[in-house]
């Protein structure tokens, strides 16, 4: 039996969290814990956790889970995986060990497609170097998967939401667009050639950006996942106390999402995370609708967002472009907090 | 009026309808919009007040139905073709941990 696993959801991958509204809401309600070795908690809605052992090393923590993006299982457990490590990459970590998370419908499903989800998990967390050394599965529709990893990280060396500093340029290292793809390929809209990119950048591990990021020194990045382009720089803007400026029309896109946009499909997530953003945002007058939407569209295994200093923004773009990332590029930049977290133009 | 029900559709079908009947309505007529999706009516919503679009909606029993003019000044158009990239595929010097 050919399994399809699109078949079982409406909206899968990172699209399907929360509305960060809602999490917001809920989230004040949680006691932070006070222990002078938590170097990062969600404070600053930061990727991942991080907790000191000593002033060498400090562990980097984080879960994602989430319902299929594409048909085939073993590519969803591909993408899973690959979207799960990247909050250690995103915090300048090394991911180690992780633990599998899999909610499996096994009335409706053959295990084979349960045992393919894991194997791909396996394919990218041996790529990251990743030992995946337990986990845990409980029967549930649909199904979902994900991993909780744990990365290393020299207490000193933590790359956050709140490093973004003003006079910052803003690197983006993979286009957007997946959610918009995505939606499109339900709709019969997108193309096999875009479908086909979407799934292999969503499979690319941020590994290489990591490295770049360490090598110079950056202090500020996320990656974008589910809250889009636009609320993961409203986090970091509002972490950093900064106003993030973005120049929308410099934004790399995936294939035809401008498009798809512009015929309608756009995705429910998009406006969830619009609801989320607008009234942080400052918008020039001539902002192009298709361009702000595209921005608010969620992403799953998203590219880092980074802060860099100019003087050494070329060189990181070169090596970026060098290992894999051949679409990054500058789209903003970081100025003085101003009357809005956000500002968008064209 | 032109009536297009979307009974039963789920996002994002309903607003790509939606922009469809809009390219093909001429300037000053209107166009009826059904959806039983909360969410697609909170959608549409949103993506005609943010483009200036005259409408009004009414709910009845799960059903909304949007009654949408075309004024003559239309949102913004781009040439989409402006913004549609050329991928390079991530090939080649990946560097892997």
């Amino acid at each position: 039996m050919k399994v399809d696993l699109l078949q079982m959801v409406e909206t899968g991958g990172c699209s399907s969290k929360i509305s960060p509204r809602q999490l917001e809401e809920f989230l004040k309600y949680l006691p932070v814990p006070h222990d002078p070795n938590i170097l990062v908690n969600i404070d600053t809605h930061d990727d991942a956790g991080v907790y000191r052992v000593n002033d060498e090393l400090a562990l980097v923590f984080t879960t994602d889970f989430f319902p299929p993006v594409c048909s085939d299982p073993f590519e969803f457990g591909q993408i899973a995986a690959a979207n799960s490590i990247s909050d250690v990459y995103a915090m300048g970590g090394t991911p180690v060990i992780a633990l599998n998370i899999m909610m499996f419908p096994s009335s409706s499903l053959p295990l084979e497609a349960c045992a393919e989800i894991l194997k791909g998990g396996a394919d990218i967390a041996s790529e990251a170097g990743v030992r995946i050394i337990g986990g845990h599965t409980i029967d549930d529709f649909p199904p979902k998967y994900g991993l909780a990893v744990v990365g290393y990280i020299h207490p000193e060396k933590i790359i956050t939401n709140s490093g973004a500093k003003p006079g910052d340029l803003l690197i983006l290292t993979k286009p957007i667009g997946i959610g918009v793809i995505l939606a499109g390929q339900r709709m019969k809209m997108s193309s096999e050639k875009d479908v086909n990119l979407a799934k292999k950048l969503m499979k690319t591990l941020n590994y290489s950006g990591a490295e770049v990021m360490k090598k110079y020194n950056i202090k500020g990045a996320t990656d974008v996942t589910g809250y889009g382009l636009a609320g993961h720089a409203l986090k970091m803007a509002r972490a950093s106390n900064v106003t993030i400026e973005m120049y929308l029309g410099k934004v790399p896109l995936i294939g035809d999402t401008y498009r798809l946009v512009d015929d309608g499909c756009i995705p429910g997530a998009a406006f969830r995370n619009l609801e989320f953003v607008e009234n942080d945002s400052h918008l020039t007058m001539d902002v192009r609708y298709n361009l702000k939407m595209i921005c608010m569209d969620a992403q799953t295994s998203g590219g880092l967002l980074m802060c860099v200093p100019p003087e050494v923004s070329e060189n990181i773009l070169s090596d970026l472009h060098k290992t894999g990332f051949p679409r990054s590029a500058v789209i903003g930049r970081v100025i003085e907090k101003k009357e809005k977290y956000l500002n968008l133009e064209n | 009026m032109k009536i297009i029900d979307t009974s039963g559709q789920q996002c994002p079908a309903p607003l790509i309808a939606t922009k469809r009947a809009l390219k093909e309505t001429e300037t000053g007529d209107s166009f009826k919009l059904i959806t039983d999706s909360q969410n697609a009516f909170n959608n549409i919503s949103s993506f005609l007040r943010d483009n200036k679009t005259e409408f009004s909606s009414e709910e009845l029993n799960g059903v909304w139905t949007f009654t949408i003019t075309k004024k003559t000044s239309e949102p913004l158009t781009t040439n989409p073709e402006d913004y549609c990239s050329q991928d390079k595929l991530p090939e080649g010097n990946i560097v892997k941990p």
